[in-house]
């Protein structure tokens, strides 16, 4: 088993369909990484301990809380972050049926919020209420959104090519 | 007479019907009533300085709509910025060690060991009463540390009651 640590080391991260070079300590989270070190700031890092999900990625599509993440395990899948649902200046229908609902307050928990309903939708394209209640179960809104993003998730499943 | 800021709306529009100081007037058609059941139009006198007649509800862009959040697009897509996604040169990182045990006598506290912390820019002493407001203990944090930053090392006397040590230890991030 090879060794890493404690010093920085380089790695490879595939975030977002591109390739990002950058020096990790073997400790560093992969919430860090995307924030800290790429400023990639539409993670975000509420409890950083893995109980609000508001630092949500998708690890080859499969929702994770980064910050329970280490960079160094992230190596060799792909990563998406919100900045990558919405590619191209194009928004994706989960985003667009957020803002129509008004499914935030503050909008610290929406990214969490979207990449989870996003992931919901990839994997089950109509969903019911109680599947998206599940869906958000470990999304933590302390603005209490909650009924807003249930009704724009359920909207979004409506829309045609929910696709990101 | 009452002057007009006094009276409702039903009553201001009758003042202005039966005007007789020889104040300009004019003579609109209005909407009035409620949608779907008493809407009508109607004709009242009214200042010749009125603004005009508001349209009915289906035909205003604002009243009693819901406009779209300003700032929804940039929180959906993550690019909206918050204070904790900001990223500053030479901002330092904070590190509170508290009293181990509760409503204790505090007899000495000892910071020989955050000193000698190489990366360590300042360290500071600092003991709340528990039973203080958060406003009070703030008070004493920021004197606390402008005081650790012109690198006194005064110690408050330690107080007969519930208290609370805060030790700060500050670093540069490497």
């Amino acid at each position: 088993m090879k060794e890493f640590g404690p010093e920085p080391f380089p790695v490879t991260l595939h975030i977002n369909g591109k390739e990002h070079a950058l020096q990790i300590e073997p400790r560093t989270t992969l919430a860090d990484a995307l924030r800290i070190q790429l400023n990639m700031t539409g993670t975000k890092i509420s409890c950083d301990r893995g109980v609000c999900s508001s630092c949500t990625v998708l690890l080859d599509r499969m929702p994770v809380n980064s910050c329970m993440t280490l960079a160094l395990d992230a190596v060799g899948h792909q990563i998406t972050t919100i900045e990558g649902i919405s590619a191209n200046e194009q928004i994706h229908p989960v985003q667009a049926a957020f803002v129509r609902h008004d499914a935030m307050q503050c909008g610290f928990c929406t990214p969490g919020m979207v990449i989870s309903c996003v992931s919901l939708l990839e994997k089950n394209p109509h969903p019911t209420e109680a599947d998206v209640r599940y869906a958000v179960s470990g999304n933590l809104c302390r603005c209490g959104t909650y009924p807003k993003v249930f009704a724009a998730t359920l909207d979004a499943a409506t829309q045609p090519a929910s696709k990101a | 007479m009452a002057t007009a800021t006094t009276h409702s709306v039903a009553d201001a529009i009758l003042i202005a019907a039966t005007d007789s100081s020889g104040a300009a007037t004019k003579t609109v058609s209005m909407p009035i009533g409620v949608p779907g059941y008493t809407l009508h139009d109607e004709q009242r006198t009214v200042p010749a300085t009125e603004p005009p007649v508001l349209p009915v509800n289906k035909d205003l862009d604002y009243i009693g709509k819901s406009p779209e959040r300003w700032d929804g697009h940039a929180k959906v897509t993550g690019r909206a910025r918050y204070t904790a996604d900001v990223q500053l040169p030479g901002m330092l990182y904070a590190r509170f060690v508290n009293a181990s045990i509760p409503h204790a006598r505090v007899l000495s506290i000892d910071t020989s060991a955050a000193e000698r912390e190489t990366q360590s820019v300042a360290v500071t002493r600092l003991q709340l009463e528990e039973s203080r407001s958060w406003s009070r203990g703030s008070r004493f944090f920021q004197k606390e540390f402008s005081a650790a930053f012109d690198h006194s090392t005064e110690v408050y006397e330690a107080l007969p009651v519930m208290a609370k040590i805060l030790l700060a230890a500050v670093s540069f991030p490497s």
